[in-house]
């Protein structure tokens, strides 16, 4: 059995990924009981989180990475999202937990259709929305967010009202041009809700197939 | 010596001190830790766009317990040596543009989007392995050969990107970027410590004649 630090860092960098305890059991070729062991100690010196799949069934994340207090973006999104984003460039935050109003702000920012349709996602767990109010006047957001809130309502279960401020900002600003959200797309199936905020949705129904299972 | 919790606990704590958010870029083994790719080194590199963000990180660190130290004990007399600062048996090297013989190019800057944000107005952007590679290559420590083996072992790369990085520094001025990094790669090669395509070699070479 490996002993010390730097032997579990070792063991922690040659097992980098996701595991269960069946799993690990078979790729270091031990028993449950040593598997077991493994775990409690490379959780001891941090290189492990611990997330729950189908069935309350464990799953060990082994990394270094774990060793720091961080989540990214893109982590949280993917908390509540039906599509799982992987980030080549990714943004994470050390030390304290971003909020989903923040999340919703930074999907948007990306610009990419696949944080588009995870970001509808987000809606059913803002609380706040007066930050996500005060973020997205700050990046200039608020229309596209009105209008893909609209979007989230026909798709997303369990979405809560958004309070009047917000539509009636968007309103003020109706009268403006139309803008894009991700140029030059456009939709076919939510063509009411573009015209009513004068805001391009970058989606049809076929791209959130994954909302419906 | 500083650890990956260290560093992370040190970077929270200027961020909260930080008045306004001050994005510096990550290098060397600062870099690499922040990719997770070791989990300790010897000092902190940072390298700033501004001279006004570099005081304002020295005042933090000042205000957490952090004392000057001369650069030149270090560095020598050379050109382009760091700002120093030394906290809890950390070091702070901080740099402005210039990291000795290496420019923190135009590229290098728009390469390092992996960002970092750390309590609240501290973001800190690491360079990207490529650039962390050809920076180790024009020093002669053996740590950072080590580095340079790492890097290579753990991630795939890309070699177009560290040729083409190695030109531009010859044409900001730093005209032994590519006798530096051949050399060093030639000798990995040699050591047979990690396989380097010899077309990369050829290229390298053929830059240096032409």
């Amino acid at each position: 059995m490996i002993k010390g630090y730097d032997k579990y860092k070792e063991l922690a960098t040659h097992l980098e990924g996701v595991y269960t305890i069946e799993t690990l059991c078979k790729r270091l070729k031990i028993d449950k009981t040593k598997a077991i062991y493994v775990i409690y100690r490379l959780r001891k010196l941090g290189f492990i989180k611990t997330t729950y799949g189908a069935g309350k069934k464990r799953i060990y994340s082994i990394s270094l990475k774990n060793k720091q207090r961080r989540i990214s973006y893109t982590e949280i999104i993917n908390q509540v999202s039906p599509i799982q984003l992987a980030s080549s460039n990714p943004h994470y935050i050390h030390g304290k937990t971003p909020s989903y109003e923040e999340a919703l702000i930074y999907a948007l920012k990306q610009e990419d259709i696949r944080y588009v349709i995870a970001s509808l996602a987000l809606f059913k767990k803002i609380t706040n929305w007066s930050s996500l109010y005060t973020l997205a006047k700050k990046e200039k957001l608020i229309r596209k967010i009105i209008a893909l809130y609209e979007v989230s309502k026909r798709i997303v279960k369990k979405i809560k009202k958004m309070p009047d401020r917000f539509i009636n900002q968007a309103k003020k600003e109706k009268s403006k041009s139309f803008i894009y959200i991700i140029k030059p797309y456009s939709s076919q199936d939510f063509k009411d809700i573009e015209q009513k905020y004068k805001v391009y949705i970058p989606l049809n129904l076929s791209d959130l197939e994954d909302y419906k299972k | 010596m500083i650890d990956i919790k260290q560093q992370e606990e040190i970077f929270i704590a200027i961020g909260n001190i930080l008045e306004k958010k001050i994005v510096a870029y990550a290098i060397g083994g600062t870099a690499m830790m922040l990719k997770s790719i070791k989990d300790s080194t010897l000092d902190v590199d940072f390298v700033f766009d501004k001279e006004n963000d570099r005081t304002k990180i020295i005042l933090a660190l000042k205000k957490l317990g952090a004392k000057e130290s001369d650069a030149t004990l270090t560095y020598g007399l050379n050109k382009n040596i760091p700002l120093m600062v030394e906290i809890n048996n950390a070091r702070f090297d901080l740099f402005l543009n210039k990291i000795v013989t290496s420019v923190f190019s135009e590229k290098m800057k728009n390469r390092a989007n992996e960002i970092h944000e750390f309590g609240e107005n501290l973001i800190v952007k690491a360079a990207d392995i490529h650039d962390i590679i050809l920076m180790k290559s024009s020093t002669s420590r053996i740590k950072d050969i080590d580095d340079i083996t790492l890097i290579i072992e753990k991630n795939p790369i890309n070699w177009d990107i560290i040729i083409d990085e190695a030109e531009n520094q010859v044409n900001l001025g730093h005209e032994t970027a590519i006798i530096s990094l051949g050399e060093k790669l030639e000798k990995l090669n040699n050591q047979k410590r990690v396989i380097i395509p010899q077309e990369v070699l050829d290229k390298l070479w053929n830059i240096l004649k032409n």
